[in-house]
């Protein structure tokens, strides 16, 4: 299923008046959206702040979502905006580097993105990291190569199913079980 | 009695998974959704599936990200049981431009002052009688001054046609005369007139053939 097709479900649902929808794909892209947002906003308490706004503007203008675009690029215009507005607002100067407000994924596919947060922030990224190595060295090797080409690599659970001659029940199974172990390891750090 | 495995299968988890890849048919979705209002745990689970997915791209994770839903959720909760709050349903997705609220009310005083302006020191033209038609050349009835008008450029236009006649005519003999001068064969010419023809005359008279 391709991931418009899940959304436009979603904020369909979302659009009814369905607020578990529109949880669900505040989980999905939460991750990204404060990334995103993070590129303007350094501080990550505002950053947080900033990301929270954009979601909530979002559900309050889902009713004039057309669905014209694929949901994340809207939300990536808002959130946008809730970060340029709050630079605004603190009379701060954006980063030097221009954004590109047409390419949503450039941001969620830019390995040299680093943050400036606190050395606190950076520590626990750092230990984070870390253990999702170990984790991911301790997996069998049918699991790190099935979430390896999921995570890393971006392949569809069929491109992986061809790779690994294998079902694609098996992929999804693989998938998950490899993200249960990883998850296993660091619950205790980020609960 | 067999070894437990480590990771227990979760059918719903597993669902979850496939969800965040999307790779889950619309139809599990339906389910899926009603499921998660029934189990809040796998909320910060995905919160943690995303953030492992982070991490393995390299991408530095955020792991305060994980709270965001959750106050999303609250925020919008609370909102919902605002009755003053729920009723602005209508937000821009465009940079907050209420600084332009502001100066609306100048530009408009700005727009009146100009107007009053214009209209105090541009002179207005002077009425036409109503009562002054006359018939023109075609037998239309037309305001007087515009008549005159119309006279006027007539004139002008039969002015025109003259002057452009009679610097045509001052051409034609000129040309007409410095040809004969330098030919004697003047009806060679293809510039006919008398005073060429005249000039070429007395030229072999006064110069006559041996």
């Amino acid at each position: 299923m391709a991931a418009t097709d899940g959304d436009q479900l979603l904020v369909k649902r979302a659009q009814g008046g369905d607020r578990g929808a529109f949880d669900l794909l505040v989980l999905k892209y939460q991750q990204k959206i404060v990334k995103l947002v993070m590129r303007f906003v350094r501080d990550p308490t505002d950053a947080l702040d900033v990301s929270q706004e954009a979601f909530i503007k979002a559900y309050r203008a889902l009713p004039s979502f057309r669905g014209d675009s694929a949901f994340y690029t809207w939300l990536y215009r808002i959130a946008i905006n809730a970060a340029k507005n709050h630079l605004a607002a603190a009379q701060r100067r954006p980063p030097e580097q221009e954004l590109d407000s047409q390419d949503p994924d450039y941001y969620a596919s830019d390995a040299r993105l680093r943050d400036e947060e606190s050395p606190e922030g950076l520590a626990i990224q750092e230990q984070l990291r870390q253990t999702i190595a170990r984790a991911m060295d301790d997996l069998p090797d049918e699991l790190r190569t099935a979430i390896v080409l999921r995570e890393i690599e971006g392949l569809s659970y069929e491109e992986i199913a061809q790779a690994m001659d294998c079902p694609v029940g098996t992929v999804r199974s693989r998938i998950f079980r490899a993200r249960e172990a990883i998850d296993a390891s660091i619950r205790p750090l980020v609960s | 009695m067999s070894k437990v495995p480590e990771v227990m299968p979760d059918i719903v988890a597993e669902q979850w998974s496939a969800w965040l890849d999307d790779e889950l048919p619309a139809a599990e979705l339906e389910l899926l959704i009603a499921r998660l209002a029934q189990n809040p745990q796998q909320r910060s689970r995905l919160g943690r599936y995303g953030l492992i997915g982070a991490a393995l791209r390299s991408v530095c994770p955020a792991a305060d990200a994980q709270q965001l839903s959750d106050r999303v959720r609250r925020a919008l909760d609370a909102e919902a049981d605002s009755p003053v709050v729920t009723n602005s349903l209508s937000v821009s997705v465009a940079p907050d431009r209420r600084w332009q609220a502001n100066i609306v009310p100048f530009a408009a005083a700005a727009t009146v002052l100009l107007t009053l302006f214009v209209m105090a020191t541009v002179k207005s033209p002077e009425p036409v009688p109503a009562v002054a038609m006359r018939a023109n050349g075609a037998g239309m009835f037309m305001p007087a001054a515009a008549v005159g008008a119309e006279r006027h450029r007539t004139q002008r236009f039969a002015n025109q046609t003259l002057l452009s006649r009679q610097r045509l005519t001052d051409y034609l003999v000129w040309h007409g005369e410095f040809t004969g001068a330098l030919a004697i064969q003047a009806a060679d010419s293809r510039i006919v007139n008398d005073r060429s023809y005249a000039a070429a005359v007395r030229t072999r008279f006064e110069y006559p053939a041996e």
